[in-house]
Formats: structure tokens, sequence, C-alpha cells
């Protein structure tokens, strides 16, 4: 398996026999007998840390999986729950009581059209995603409503990339400009600053990323701020 | 071998593939595939919820088919298209893995100068790769026609498909080069057939390969990925 890491595969590659019971199989990924197949194209990536293997490429369509954090739109508003559109093929159920100090008598102010920042609870291919917005200590950690800001899509290649430690695009915009973001691995992502201009900035240089090589993304920033004061 | 080919090509030559992929901003995947006059765009959306909830199916997903040609109405010759390429589609894409959900493919002509059903499952390929759409492998196809003094002429025009004597559109699979479609028109001996189809199962080779490196080239980078013409040998 390790010849195939980090490099282009395509559907029906067989990329290795199962030897090492404990390695683990993500996104794009299939276990047929004693092989594992790729079912997808792209650039087969592995982590070292959680003996994770998957494959990287530009989809935008987003499948849920347990543990992702995602960029959810209330659709539907009911009694006890929301449906929230997390841009997966069916729309996620949401609790009322699923967010912190949520009771019977303290739900949360929500209507349609707000955005939630989410955790995936239940994905399974044959039941109806839920979310929560609640981290795995129970608190809120970040998570529930986003209010105010500006949303946008981006490939979920990217989305994953910007939550990567040696993504350095977000570091460097920071030095620059202080805001604040929300990134969801469906391809959402939420920023918020002080400016819409700010808010402007931040986005082209995220959506430009993909395009320019890290070390001129200072560059980039510099000229985008200057040009427009 | 003699050239008797109007547009210059040998008998066992097929025209030069282009692809560019990624061109439509609402779509999951798209692409579009050229074969010097035929050009074929696809479109893939999904796994989206069912349109329509009378045909959703409760353990695999439904792959729609639409094909529009460049001019005039879809007619009844555009159904049966839409038929054999959903049936060929079907049998790569791995439909069990999102349940009651629907995969839209659309088609769209922009010029048909023979060879289109081939085109468009090739262009299905590559737009179904940059969807993202889990596949058991990858797909490649190939037009014949056979002629009255028995010779075969691949990839044909649509002068060449008018004036042969038999017609046949091939697609293999990738995986075990088994055959994923087979549709002749007209009277063709089963000597010729089988006689072909080692040249189909090369001819169909090339464009898997050329796939391969139309995908490996986007995701390095570059959008569009263009050849030669090739000949096959047998």
């Amino acid at each position: 398996m390790e010849n195939f890491v980090d490099q282009f595969v395509v559907p029906g590659d067989v990329i290795a026999k199962i030897e090492d019971l404990k390695v683990r199989i993500g996104h794009g990924l299939l276990q047929s007998k004693d092989q594992i197949i790729a079912s997808k194209s792209g650039i087969l990536r592995y982590s070292k840390h959680h003996k994770f293997y998957w494959i990287e490429n530009e989809q935008k369509r987003y499948i849920p999986q347990v543990e992702d954090m995602v960029v959810g739109v209330i659709t539907e508003k009911h009694a006890e729950s929301f449906k929230v559109d997390i841009g997966s093929s069916c729309s996620a159920l949401l609790s009322a009581y699923s967010f912190e100090n949520a009771t019977k008598s303290n739900k949360p102010l929500l209507n349609v059209g707000n955005l939630v920042y989410a955790r995936v609870s239940v994905a399974n291919k044959d039941m109806e995603p839920e979310i929560v917005c609640l981290s795995v200590r129970n608190k809120s950690e970040g998570f529930g409503q986003l209010m105010a800001g500006y949303l946008f899509n981006c490939t979920l290649g990217l989305s994953h990339y910007l939550l990567s430690e040696d993504c350095p695009i977000l570091a460097t915009l920071g030095k620059h400009i202080p805001f604040e973001i929300a990134v969801g691995v469906n391809g959402r992502v939420w920023v918020n600053s002080k400016s819409n201009l700010h808010t402007i900035i931040i986005t082209n240089t995220i959506l430009n990323s993909q395009f320019i090589p890290d070390d001129q993304i200072e560059n980039f920033i510099l000229k985008l701020i200057e040009s427009r004061t | 071998m003699t050239n008797t080919r109007n547009d210059g090509r040998l008998n066992n030559q097929i025209r030069a593939f282009e692809s560019e992929q990624s061109l439509l901003n609402k779509a999951d995947g798209s692409a579009r595939f050229t074969q010097n006059k035929s050009s074929v765009l696809a479109a893939v959306y999904g796994p989206i919820e069912v349109k329509n909830s009378r045909k959703q199916k409760i353990l695999k997903s439904l792959i729609e088919v639409s094909f529009t040609p460049s001019v005039g109405n879809t007619t009844y010759l555009d159904k049966e298209k839409e038929l054999l390429i959903k049936n060929a589609l079907e049998s790569i894409i791995l439909t069990t893995l999102h349940p009651r959900t629907q995969i839209s493919i659309i088609f769209q002509v922009f010029s048909d100068d023979g060879s289109i059903i081939s085109c468009a499952i090739n262009a299905a390929c590559l737009a179904l790769l940059d969807a993202g759409i889990e596949m058991q492998g990858l797909i490649g196809s190939v037009t014949l026609c056979y002629n009255h003094d028995k010779s075969i002429y691949l990839d044909p025009t649509a002068q060449e498909e008018k004036e042969c004597k038999s017609l046949s559109v091939i697609a293999y699979g990738s995986q075990s080069s088994q055959i994923i479609m087979n549709k002749t028109e007209g009277t063709l001996s089963m000597d010729l057939y089988f006689k072909s189809l080692p040249l189909s199962k090369e001819a169909c080779d090339k464009v898997i390969s050329y796939i391969k490196l139309a995908v490996k080239n986007r995701i390095m980078g570059t959008i569009s990925t263009n050849t030669t013409s090739t000949t096959i040998e047998s």
C-alpha cells in the first residue's frame, strides 16, 4: 500500500492486499475480499497518526460521514427538531435538544434560513443523517448558530485542506486581517469580519489559494488590501 | 494498407481525442469529449434526492440519462441512445453505495459526425470521474462499421455510417476487459464480428488510457488534454 501513497489512482486500481488488520480506509476506497480497491480518481493520501488511507479529489458533492464538521442551512422548523440542508442527497435532522443547555422550556431560537455549525452524529447510507451542535464533551465549543457573516461554497478538497495542520492560508490571512471563520467539510465556508471589504478579500484569497503557490499568498493579500484602500 | 477513406484516415485509425473537464459551474461533474467533428458535453448531478419518488429504488441509486441532440427535438432514436448509455453506465457505477438517491447524467451534443454514442459514453466516464461518483472501473467505447467489401472502419464518420452494411457500438470496461455493451445494426457475418473483436478491444484500451491521462492532467493542474489520431493494430 505504501508505494501508492501520494500517487494518482483511478477506479478499479488494486491498491493493496490486506495484511495489517489495523489499517483504516475512508473516502474512495473499498474492500473486496482481501484486496483494497480504489473507487474514485484522485491522489491516495495516508495519515500516519491515524493509520488512515483515503483518496483526495476535487469533488463538489458531500457525502456525510460521522464526526464531520459541517455548515448547514435550516430549511424546516418543527416542534422539537430542525431539518438542515448540509449539501448531501438527503437533508439532515437536528434535534432542538442537541444544543448546550437546551431544555424543554429553553429551546434554541432558530429560523428557516439561519446557519448552523454542527457535527455529524449519525451517517448511514440507509438513514437520514443526524447532526448535533455539541462537541464530544457535550459542550458547545464553537458549534451552534452562525450570526451575520458571509457563506460561500468551495470544493471538498479545499475545505479539507483549510482544516489541515499544514495549511498556511488562514494563519497568513490572520496576520493582516482579524476575522472569524467556520469551515465545513461539506464544502461550505462561513467568514465574518469587521468590514465587507475584508470579507471579500478573505473569500477571494481562499478561493484563489489553489492556484497560488504558498509563498506568494502574503503578497496576494497585501496587493488586495492596497488596491482597495 | 491502402488509403480508402474520405478523410484520409486508414481503416484502423481512430480520430484524435480532445477533452475538457469541470467546464460547468453548477454541475457536480462535467466533461466535453471531442473527436474531430463529433463533440458531446456530459454533466453529472448526484447523488441527489430522487425527483420522482415513484422511481426511487430502495437498495440502489437511480441512474437517469437524458440525451439532447444538437438540432431539433428528442426523438425515439435519442430515447434508444439514452437506454443504451444508461445500461452501459449502470454496470460500472457502484449504485448500491447510495440507496434511495438519484444520479442524473445529461448529454448535450455539440455536433454529430458519427460515433456519437461512443463519444457520449466516453464523455460520461470523464464526467463521472470528475463528479467523484464511486465506480468499479473505467469504461471506454468505440464504434465500428462493416462495409460491403468486408473491410472494417474504426470510428466512422456520419457519411461512412450511412454507406456501410452494418454498424456496431461496443464498450469495454477497464476491469478484466469484459464487454459491457454491444449493439449491432444491419446484417453481419459471425466471422467478421469475431474478427473485429480484438480490434475494438485494442481501440477501447486506447480510449481508457486516454481517459486516465486526461483525469491525471486535470488533477495535476491542466484542464484540457488532447492527442493525435492513433492507428490500432489488432
